[in-house]
């Protein structure tokens, strides 16, 4: 009986796995590092968890874990409440969508992969935070988020299937 | 039988597509509507994001007390080796504190005997307490900093916040031990300045680029790269005379001011509350008078 309610509660625990990994990272994402890349062009943190659950364990990572981890970076940031949950269910509709020519791929298609979604997200924030505003938000700094978080990819990657093979190989 | 079995899951499998793309819909006008209500300031979502910030703001605490650790490691150890150095420089900088000291105390008795003389009204004392940032964020959506303010009840909405150096922003929400600071480069960030050798009024505003602009300032206006930007103490939101930075440069675009501090090597700040009373209260006041 004690057994059977310990595997229960493990098994739970490592459906919400994915979600209680992005979430912590995106909080990292607001560290304070003291630099000028740091302070302007952070890198997308969530879309990037969000593109990698998707494409690797979909079945974790529906649209509420979506949801609730759109909720989460709104909570944590200080743009427009909504703007972020907004473009990670863009992120979730691209890939749903595309998952079967992402499916099984390298990583480095993977990589190509979130480099061509990764746009559409951005451009789809900075057009909702400008009508927002309605001021023009600076797309260098859109632009520059996007490097940086292509260049942070294989890390947060990295991490995410860490978790994955280490948790999640065996209980599809 | 299996005809009707495939049948019935055919359907049931269109039926559960309809609900997964209904409930996506849904999901977007729910963000929708989360805009849509933080922009009119909605109380709902303005306390809402207050409590999600607060434990937000707890959880970024804890994770970043091992980053903290590490740095400041690094830092003690590249510090060693420029000990020598920065004694030699604090003798010569105490050397210039004592004389400016002695100036000082002789300016301060000067004012006194001219205010008196003047029936001047010494404004009231402020008050203000250090925070630590805990967590920063900076793109082209936002540009802010949470600070732990260990439960001062006196942090509110609207305070002055100030680096080493000068302005940096103000508060923009606060919580029961975590405060959220906008800075002065972000889009929400207007604050009335004047140019200190010109006196040429203007605001300054921020764009969500890395540094804010002057603007609203008149077109024959003679400003010039180099001079110093300080609060005009227009509005009454932020007292007159505080430093804020230095135009960098000056085109079509607009005039460009760099921060006295850097706002993204902050570690802590001030936050300062000038007791200056509140002119939308002020006016309330007046008209219930009436």
């Amino acid at each position: 009986m004690r057994e059977d309610w310990q595997e229960t509660a493990g098994r739970q625990f490592l459906r919400f796995l994915p979600l209680l990994v992005s979430a912590v990272l995106i909080l990292f994402s607001f560290l304070p590092l003291k630099s000028d890349i740091a302070d302007n062009a952070r890198p997308e943190i969530g879309l990037m968890c969000v593109y990698f659950w998707l494409v690797y364990r979909p079945d974790l990572f529906n649209l509420g874990v979506v949801f609730v981890l759109g909720m989460v970076a709104d909570a944590a940031s200080s743009a427009p409440f909504g703007s972020g949950l907004a473009v990670m269910l863009v992120m979730y509709l691209m890939v749903t969508n595309l998952i079967k020519y992402l499916n099984g791929r390298t990583f480095i298609v993977l990589w190509v992969g979130i480099a061509a979604l990764l746009p559409v997200c951005l451009l789809v924030r900075w057009l909702l935070v400008s009508v927002y505003y309605e001021q023009m938000m600076p797309v260098s700094l859109v632009f520059f988020s996007y490097l940086t978080s292509l260049a942070c990819y294989p890390l947060v990657g990295g991490l995410n299937a860490w978790v994955l093979n280490s948790f999640l190989q065996d209980d599809r | 039988m299996v005809k009707r079995d495939r049948k019935k899951f055919f359907h049931f499998r269109r039926i559960r597509g309809v609900i997964k793309k209904f409930a996506v819909v849904l999901a977007f006008i729910v963000a929708f509507v989360f805009m849509l209500l933080s922009k009119s300031e909605n109380v709902l979502i303005e306390q809402t994001s207050s409590a999600a910030n607060e434990i937000v703001s707890s959880t970024v605490d804890v994770l970043v007390l091992p980053a903290t650790a590490m740095v400041k490691g690094y830092e003690y150890l590249r510090s060693l080796r420029k000990i020598d150095q920065e004694n030699q420089q604090l003798r010569e900088e105490n050397r210039r504190l004592i004389i400016a000291n002695a100036k000082n105390r002789a300016l301060e008795v000067e004012n006194r005997i001219l205010s008196q003389m003047l029936n001047y009204q010494v404004p009231p004392e402020a008050s203000f307490i250090t925070a630590k940032v805990v967590a920063e964020e900076g793109s082209a959506f936002a540009h802010s900093l949470t600070v732990y303010t260990g439960g001062n009840k006196n942090v509110r909405k609207g305070l002055v916040v100030l680096g080493s150096k000068g302005v940096i922003g103000r508060v923009e929400k606060t919580g029961s031990d975590y405060a959220k600071i906008f800075l002065v480069n972000d889009i929400n960030s207007k604050i009335p300045v004047i140019t200190e050798k010109g006196r040429v009024k203007g605001v300054l505003s921020g764009e969500n680029a890395p540094l804010p602009k002057m603007m609203f300032i008149p077109l024959d206006a003679k400003v010039e790269v180099g001079d110093r930007i300080v609060t005009s103490g227009i509005g009454g939101v932020f007292p007159a005379g505080l430093p804020v930075g230095q135009i960098v440069s000056k085109d079509k675009a607009g005039v460009t001011v760099r921060p006295y501090d850097h706002l993204n090597r902050l570690e802590y700040v001030q936050i300062v509350d000038y007791k200056l009373p509140d002119p939308a209260s002020e006016f309330l006041e007046r008209d219930d008078n009436e």
